[in-house]
Protein backbone atom coordinates (compact mmCIF):
# COMPACT_ATOMS: atom_id res chain seq x y z
CA UNK A 1 0.00 0.00 0.00
CA UNK A 2 1.53 3.54 -1.10
CA UNK A 3 1.58 5.23 1.71
CA UNK A 4 1.24 8.66 0.08
CA UNK A 5 -1.79 8.01 -1.46
CA UNK A 6 -3.46 6.80 1.89
CA UNK A 7 -2.12 10.56 3.36
CA UNK A 8 -3.29 12.10 0.55
CA UNK A 9 -6.96 10.82 0.96
CA UNK A 10 -6.65 12.62 4.41
CA UNK A 11 -6.60 15.86 2.63
CA UNK A 12 -8.95 18.38 2.22
CA UNK A 13 -9.40 18.46 -1.58
CA UNK A 14 -8.34 21.22 -3.42
CA UNK A 15 -12.28 22.52 -3.83
CA UNK A 16 -13.07 22.35 -0.11
CA UNK A 17 -9.50 24.30 0.12
CA UNK A 18 -9.99 26.99 -2.22
CA UNK A 19 -13.71 27.16 -0.60
CA UNK A 20 -12.16 27.50 2.72
CA UNK A 21 -9.45 30.10 2.28
CA UNK A 22 -12.17 32.11 -0.44
CA UNK A 23 -14.76 32.41 3.25
CA UNK A 24 -11.44 33.31 5.18
CA UNK A 25 -10.68 36.04 3.17
CA UNK A 26 -13.97 36.68 2.53
CA UNK A 27 -14.50 37.30 6.19
CA UNK A 28 -11.42 38.90 7.13
CA UNK A 29 -13.19 41.65 4.22
CA UNK A 30 -16.28 42.13 5.40
CA UNK A 31 -15.47 42.00 9.22
CA UNK A 32 -12.75 44.96 8.07
CA UNK A 33 -15.66 46.92 6.03
CA UNK A 34 -17.54 46.18 8.72
CA UNK A 35 -15.74 47.87 11.35
CA UNK A 36 -14.73 50.47 9.42
CA UNK A 37 -17.74 51.83 7.82
CA UNK A 38 -20.06 52.26 11.23
CA UNK A 39 -17.49 54.66 12.34
CA UNK A 40 -17.50 56.46 9.30
CA UNK A 41 -19.01 59.70 8.49
CA UNK A 42 -21.42 60.24 6.30
CA UNK A 43 -19.82 60.53 3.10
CA UNK A 44 -20.27 58.92 -0.59
CA UNK A 45 -17.28 56.73 0.57
CA UNK A 46 -19.36 55.63 3.63
CA UNK A 47 -21.96 54.16 1.54
CA UNK A 48 -20.01 52.63 -1.18
CA UNK A 49 -18.56 50.40 2.08
CA UNK A 50 -21.76 49.50 3.42
CA UNK A 51 -22.86 48.46 -0.11
CA UNK A 52 -19.53 46.41 -0.41
CA UNK A 53 -20.09 44.79 2.92
CA UNK A 54 -23.62 44.04 1.81
CA UNK A 55 -22.44 42.11 -1.18
CA UNK A 56 -19.44 40.47 0.66
CA UNK A 57 -21.90 39.19 3.41
CA UNK A 58 -24.86 37.59 0.46
CA UNK A 59 -21.77 36.17 -1.56
CA UNK A 60 -20.43 34.12 2.06
CA UNK A 61 -23.80 33.09 2.67
CA UNK A 62 -24.13 31.89 -1.02
CA UNK A 63 -20.80 30.36 -0.85
CA UNK A 64 -21.47 29.05 2.68
CA UNK A 65 -23.89 26.73 0.86
CA UNK A 66 -21.80 25.41 -1.66
CA UNK A 67 -19.98 24.24 0.81
CA UNK A 68 -22.49 22.55 2.47
CA UNK A 69 -23.59 20.82 -0.74
CA UNK A 70 -19.64 20.33 -1.59
CA UNK A 71 -19.29 18.55 1.72
CA UNK A 72 -22.74 16.57 1.36
CA UNK A 73 -21.14 15.44 -1.82
CA UNK A 74 -17.18 14.69 -1.01
CA UNK A 75 -17.33 13.59 2.60
CA UNK A 76 -14.64 15.91 4.50
CA UNK A 77 -11.32 13.30 5.48
CA UNK A 78 -11.88 11.89 8.89
CA UNK A 79 -10.29 13.06 11.71
CA UNK A 80 -7.12 10.96 12.77
CA UNK A 81 -7.89 7.77 14.38
CA UNK A 82 -5.97 8.97 17.61
CA UNK A 83 -8.30 12.48 17.91
CA UNK A 84 -9.92 12.31 21.36
CA UNK A 85 -13.97 12.11 21.31
CA UNK A 86 -14.33 15.09 23.61
CA UNK A 87 -11.92 17.43 20.50
CA UNK A 88 -13.71 15.07 18.04
CA UNK A 89 -17.18 16.07 19.57
CA UNK A 90 -15.58 19.73 20.30
CA UNK A 91 -14.68 20.16 16.51
CA UNK A 92 -17.80 18.90 14.99
CA UNK A 93 -19.63 21.72 17.72
CA UNK A 94 -17.16 24.34 16.23
CA UNK A 95 -17.45 23.65 12.36
CA UNK A 96 -21.16 23.38 12.56
CA UNK A 97 -21.71 26.16 14.96
CA UNK A 98 -19.60 27.81 12.16
CA UNK A 99 -21.70 27.17 9.12
CA UNK A 100 -24.75 28.07 11.19
CA UNK A 101 -23.14 31.85 12.00
CA UNK A 102 -22.35 32.05 8.00
CA UNK A 103 -26.10 30.84 7.22
CA UNK A 104 -27.52 33.41 9.77
CA UNK A 105 -25.58 36.53 9.81
CA UNK A 106 -26.02 37.72 6.65
CA UNK A 107 -29.59 36.92 6.85
CA UNK A 108 -29.54 38.74 9.76
CA UNK A 109 -27.80 41.61 7.72
CA UNK A 110 -30.01 41.73 4.81
CA UNK A 111 -33.29 41.57 7.25
CA UNK A 112 -31.96 44.81 8.93
CA UNK A 113 -31.04 46.73 6.16
CA UNK A 114 -34.63 45.75 4.75
CA UNK A 115 -36.06 47.33 7.85
CA UNK A 116 -34.04 50.17 8.08
CA UNK A 117 -35.50 51.03 4.53
CA UNK A 118 -32.92 49.95 2.46
CA UNK A 119 -32.98 47.26 0.04
CA UNK A 120 -29.86 44.97 -1.09
CA UNK A 121 -29.29 45.12 -4.78
CA UNK A 122 -26.53 42.32 -5.47
CA UNK A 123 -23.38 44.07 -6.58
CA UNK A 124 -25.71 47.12 -7.73
CA UNK A 125 -27.06 44.48 -10.32
CA UNK A 126 -29.12 41.98 -8.75
CA UNK A 127 -32.60 43.30 -6.51
CA UNK A 128 -33.23 40.66 -3.38
CA UNK A 129 -36.66 40.89 -2.39
CA UNK A 130 -37.47 43.20 1.26
CA UNK A 131 -38.68 40.44 3.68
CA UNK A 132 -39.45 43.07 5.72
CA UNK A 133 -41.90 46.22 5.84
CA UNK A 134 -40.22 49.64 7.14
CA UNK A 135 -39.59 49.38 11.03
CA UNK A 136 -37.06 51.56 12.51
CA UNK A 137 -37.16 50.12 15.58
CA UNK A 138 -37.30 46.46 14.35
CA UNK A 139 -33.87 47.61 12.48
CA UNK A 140 -32.14 48.54 15.51
CA UNK A 141 -33.09 45.46 16.76
CA UNK A 142 -31.30 43.42 14.56
CA UNK A 143 -28.85 45.40 14.03
CA UNK A 144 -27.94 44.49 18.00
CA UNK A 145 -28.47 41.09 16.55
CA UNK A 146 -26.15 40.74 13.90
CA UNK A 147 -23.51 42.50 15.69
CA UNK A 148 -24.14 39.51 18.58
CA UNK A 149 -24.00 37.10 16.03
CA UNK A 150 -20.96 38.72 14.80
CA UNK A 151 -19.21 38.38 18.43
CA UNK A 152 -19.82 35.01 18.44
CA UNK A 153 -18.48 34.03 15.00
CA UNK A 154 -15.72 36.04 16.00
CA UNK A 155 -15.02 33.90 19.45
CA UNK A 156 -15.71 30.56 17.46
CA UNK A 157 -13.36 31.81 15.14
CA UNK A 158 -10.84 32.50 17.38
CA UNK A 159 -11.82 28.48 19.32
CA UNK A 160 -10.92 27.34 15.24
CA UNK A 161 -7.49 29.20 14.52
CA UNK A 162 -6.40 28.50 17.93
CA UNK A 163 -7.10 25.02 17.87
CA UNK A 164 -5.56 24.64 14.12
CA UNK A 165 -2.30 26.81 15.74
CA UNK A 166 -2.51 23.89 18.82
CA UNK A 167 -2.33 20.58 16.54
CA UNK A 168 0.38 22.53 14.42
CA UNK A 169 2.26 23.89 17.35
CA UNK A 170 1.76 22.14 20.11
CA UNK A 171 0.61 18.49 18.82
CA UNK A 172 2.62 18.52 16.22
CA UNK A 173 0.43 16.13 14.24
CA UNK A 174 0.29 18.20 10.95
CA UNK A 175 -3.40 18.61 10.98
CA UNK A 176 -3.57 22.20 9.51
CA UNK A 177 -1.48 20.72 6.50
CA UNK A 178 -5.18 19.12 5.46
CA UNK A 179 -6.44 22.58 4.51
CA UNK A 180 -3.49 23.87 2.85
CA UNK A 181 -3.38 23.60 -0.95
CA UNK A 182 0.18 21.93 -2.60
CA UNK A 183 1.31 19.74 0.47
CA UNK A 184 1.20 16.21 -0.27
CA UNK A 185 2.92 15.08 2.96
CA UNK A 186 0.83 15.01 6.81
CA UNK A 187 3.28 16.77 9.04
CA UNK A 188 5.51 15.01 11.62
CA UNK A 189 4.54 11.55 10.72
CA UNK A 190 5.47 11.68 7.08
CA UNK A 191 8.16 14.79 7.49
CA UNK B 1 -95.69 86.71 -1.12
CA UNK B 2 -94.90 83.35 0.56
CA UNK B 3 -95.54 81.60 -2.82
CA UNK B 4 -93.81 83.80 -4.76
CA UNK B 5 -90.61 83.95 -2.31
CA UNK B 6 -88.99 80.64 -2.79
CA UNK B 7 -89.18 80.89 -6.77
CA UNK B 8 -87.53 83.95 -6.16
CA UNK B 9 -84.97 82.39 -4.69
CA UNK B 10 -84.90 79.15 -6.87
CA UNK B 11 -84.81 81.78 -9.69
CA UNK B 12 -81.69 83.43 -8.30
CA UNK B 13 -80.12 80.25 -7.51
CA UNK B 14 -80.29 79.10 -11.21
CA UNK B 15 -78.68 82.34 -11.99
CA UNK B 16 -75.87 82.23 -9.98
CA UNK B 17 -75.00 78.32 -11.36
CA UNK B 18 -75.39 79.75 -14.85
CA UNK B 19 -72.99 82.16 -14.21
CA UNK B 20 -70.37 80.19 -12.02
CA UNK B 21 -70.72 77.38 -14.53
CA UNK B 22 -68.15 78.67 -17.04
CA UNK B 23 -66.26 80.16 -14.29
CA UNK B 24 -65.83 76.61 -12.15
CA UNK B 25 -63.46 74.48 -14.28
CA UNK B 26 -60.86 77.70 -13.63
CA UNK B 27 -61.29 76.95 -9.86
CA UNK B 28 -58.26 75.03 -8.28
CA UNK B 29 -58.86 71.69 -7.42
CA UNK B 30 -59.28 70.98 -3.71
CA UNK B 31 -56.28 69.20 -3.24
CA UNK B 32 -56.93 66.81 0.35
CA UNK B 33 -53.57 67.47 1.50
CA UNK B 34 -53.51 63.74 3.71
CA UNK B 35 -54.39 61.53 1.34
CA UNK B 36 -51.65 62.80 -1.49
CA UNK B 37 -47.75 62.66 -2.01
CA UNK B 38 -45.16 64.10 -3.65
CA UNK B 39 -42.12 62.26 -3.40
CA UNK B 40 -39.57 61.05 -5.44
CA UNK B 41 -36.94 57.91 -6.20
CA UNK B 42 -33.25 58.35 -6.20
CA UNK B 43 -30.99 55.31 -6.87
CA UNK B 44 -28.09 54.46 -4.24
CA UNK B 45 -25.51 52.10 -5.66
CA UNK B 46 -28.64 50.28 -7.49
CA UNK B 47 -30.73 50.70 -4.56
CA UNK B 48 -33.99 52.45 -5.13
CA UNK B 49 -34.69 54.82 -2.44
CA UNK B 50 -38.17 56.36 -1.86
CA UNK B 51 -38.37 60.14 -0.39
CA UNK B 52 -40.99 62.52 -0.06
CA UNK B 53 -41.88 65.86 1.07
CA UNK B 54 -44.47 67.28 3.41
CA UNK B 55 -44.83 70.33 3.01
CA UNK B 56 -45.96 71.52 -0.17
CA UNK B 57 -48.86 73.20 -1.93
CA UNK B 58 -50.35 72.47 -5.65
CA UNK B 59 -52.41 74.64 -7.45
CA UNK B 60 -54.15 72.55 -10.20
CA UNK B 61 -56.48 73.49 -12.61
CA UNK B 62 -57.91 70.48 -14.87
CA UNK B 63 -60.58 71.77 -17.41
CA UNK B 64 -61.41 68.23 -19.11
CA UNK B 65 -63.39 70.06 -22.14
CA UNK B 66 -60.97 72.74 -22.46
CA UNK B 67 -57.54 70.75 -21.33
CA UNK B 68 -55.44 74.05 -22.41
CA UNK B 69 -56.83 75.78 -20.06
CA UNK B 70 -55.33 73.51 -16.94
CA UNK B 71 -52.57 75.00 -15.54
CA UNK B 72 -50.57 73.72 -12.82
CA UNK B 73 -48.43 75.46 -10.05
CA UNK B 74 -46.67 73.36 -7.10
CA UNK B 75 -44.56 74.88 -4.55
CA UNK B 76 -42.64 72.63 -2.34
CA UNK B 77 -41.16 73.55 0.95
CA UNK B 78 -37.15 71.71 0.39
CA UNK B 79 -36.82 71.83 4.16
CA UNK B 80 -39.62 69.21 4.33
CA UNK B 81 -37.66 66.16 2.60
CA UNK B 82 -37.60 63.06 4.28
CA UNK B 83 -35.30 60.76 2.48
CA UNK B 84 -35.82 57.94 5.32
CA UNK B 85 -32.86 57.79 6.83
CA UNK B 86 -31.53 60.75 9.68
CA UNK B 87 -28.10 61.13 8.69
CA UNK B 88 -29.60 61.24 4.57
CA UNK B 89 -31.93 63.68 5.76
CA UNK B 90 -29.51 66.21 7.77
CA UNK B 91 -27.30 65.65 4.37
CA UNK B 92 -29.58 66.51 1.35
CA UNK B 93 -30.59 69.76 3.48
CA UNK B 94 -27.18 71.07 3.06
CA UNK B 95 -25.19 73.23 0.91
CA UNK B 96 -24.01 70.06 -1.60
CA UNK B 97 -27.88 69.25 -2.24
CA UNK B 98 -30.78 71.23 -1.80
CA UNK B 99 -29.44 74.04 0.55
CA UNK B 100 -32.67 74.05 2.04
CA UNK B 101 -31.99 77.76 3.78
CA UNK B 102 -31.22 79.54 0.60
CA UNK B 103 -32.95 77.63 -1.43
CA UNK B 104 -36.21 77.11 0.41
CA UNK B 105 -38.85 76.31 -2.43
CA UNK B 106 -38.78 74.26 -5.80
CA UNK B 107 -41.37 75.40 -7.94
CA UNK B 108 -43.28 73.85 -11.13
CA UNK B 109 -45.15 76.25 -13.15
CA UNK B 110 -46.80 75.11 -16.21
CA UNK B 111 -46.76 76.79 -19.31
CA UNK B 112 -48.57 74.40 -21.47
CA UNK B 113 -51.31 71.63 -20.93
CA UNK B 114 -52.57 69.22 -23.44
CA UNK B 115 -54.03 65.93 -23.12
CA UNK B 116 -53.00 62.73 -25.46
CA UNK B 117 -54.72 60.55 -27.91
CA UNK B 118 -54.94 57.56 -24.75
CA UNK B 119 -56.32 59.83 -22.58
CA UNK B 120 -53.10 61.10 -20.81
CA UNK B 121 -52.11 64.57 -19.88
CA UNK B 122 -48.84 66.16 -20.51
CA UNK B 123 -47.77 69.23 -18.54
CA UNK B 124 -44.99 71.49 -20.00
CA UNK B 125 -43.37 73.55 -17.63
CA UNK B 126 -40.64 75.37 -15.74
CA UNK B 127 -38.73 73.46 -12.70
CA UNK B 128 -37.10 75.53 -10.94
CA UNK B 129 -34.79 73.24 -8.32
CA UNK B 130 -31.99 75.46 -6.44
CA UNK B 131 -31.49 78.44 -8.69
CA UNK B 132 -31.38 76.36 -11.32
CA UNK B 133 -34.91 76.36 -14.28
CA UNK B 134 -35.15 73.52 -16.71
CA UNK B 135 -38.17 73.21 -18.59
CA UNK B 136 -39.82 69.41 -17.96
CA UNK B 137 -42.50 67.15 -19.27
CA UNK B 138 -44.81 65.73 -16.90
CA UNK B 139 -47.25 63.10 -17.88
CA UNK B 140 -50.17 62.48 -16.43
CA UNK B 141 -53.24 60.60 -15.77
CA UNK B 142 -56.30 62.04 -14.04
CA UNK B 143 -58.81 59.65 -12.73
CA UNK B 144 -62.64 60.59 -11.82
CA UNK B 145 -64.09 58.43 -8.86
CA UNK B 146 -67.67 57.87 -9.23
CA UNK B 147 -68.61 60.77 -6.66
CA UNK B 148 -66.50 63.07 -9.23
CA UNK B 149 -63.33 63.42 -6.59
CA UNK B 150 -60.14 63.56 -9.36
CA UNK B 151 -56.39 61.63 -8.53
CA UNK B 152 -53.55 63.06 -10.57
CA UNK B 153 -50.69 60.89 -10.50
CA UNK B 154 -47.31 61.01 -12.59
CA UNK B 155 -43.76 60.95 -12.51
CA UNK B 156 -41.16 62.16 -14.56
CA UNK B 157 -37.19 61.92 -14.17
CA UNK B 158 -34.66 64.59 -13.59
CA UNK B 159 -30.89 64.39 -13.40
CA UNK B 160 -29.40 65.94 -10.31
CA UNK B 161 -26.78 67.72 -11.82
CA UNK B 162 -28.89 70.03 -13.60
CA UNK B 163 -30.19 71.48 -11.00
CA UNK B 164 -26.40 71.38 -8.72
CA UNK B 165 -27.98 69.10 -6.49
CA UNK B 166 -25.39 66.61 -4.87
CA UNK B 167 -22.15 68.38 -6.47
CA UNK B 168 -18.61 68.49 -3.96
CA UNK B 169 -17.92 64.83 -2.98
CA UNK B 170 -21.29 63.46 -4.17
CA UNK B 171 -20.64 64.55 -7.54
CA UNK B 172 -19.46 61.65 -9.20
CA UNK B 173 -22.78 59.23 -10.32
CA UNK B 174 -21.62 55.97 -8.85
CA UNK B 175 -22.65 56.19 -5.45
CA UNK B 176 -25.87 57.95 -6.18
CA UNK B 177 -27.21 58.29 -9.77
CA UNK B 178 -27.72 61.40 -11.78
CA UNK B 179 -31.39 60.47 -12.35
CA UNK B 180 -34.20 60.80 -9.94
CA UNK B 181 -37.55 60.37 -10.54
CA UNK B 182 -39.94 62.70 -9.17
CA UNK B 183 -43.42 61.00 -8.43
CA UNK B 184 -46.54 62.67 -7.23
CA UNK B 185 -49.73 60.99 -6.62
CA UNK B 186 -52.77 64.37 -6.07
CA UNK B 187 -56.44 63.37 -4.41
CA UNK B 188 -58.83 66.05 -4.72
CA UNK B 189 -61.85 66.31 -3.32
CA UNK B 190 -64.91 67.16 -4.86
Amino acid sequence: MNSSTSHLSERYGPVAQSLHWLTAAGLVGAFAIGLIMVEMAFSPQQLRMYSWHKWLGVSLWALVLVRLAWRWWRSPPPLPATTAPWQRHAAALTHWGLYALLILIPVSGWLMSSAKGFSTVLYGVFPLPDALARDEALGDRLADLHWVLNKTLLALIALHVAAALKHHFIDRDGLLWRMVPGRRTIGARNP
Amino acid sequence: MTGILPLARLGAFIVAIAAAAPVAAQKPLAIDHDASRVGFEATQMGVTVEGGFSDWDAELRIDEADPAASTARVVVRTASIDAGHGDTNAEVKRGNWLAVEQFPEAVFESTSVTRRDDGTWLATGALRIRDQTETVEVPFTVDKGADGARRITGSFTIKRATFNVGGGAWGDFDVVANEVRVTFDLHARV
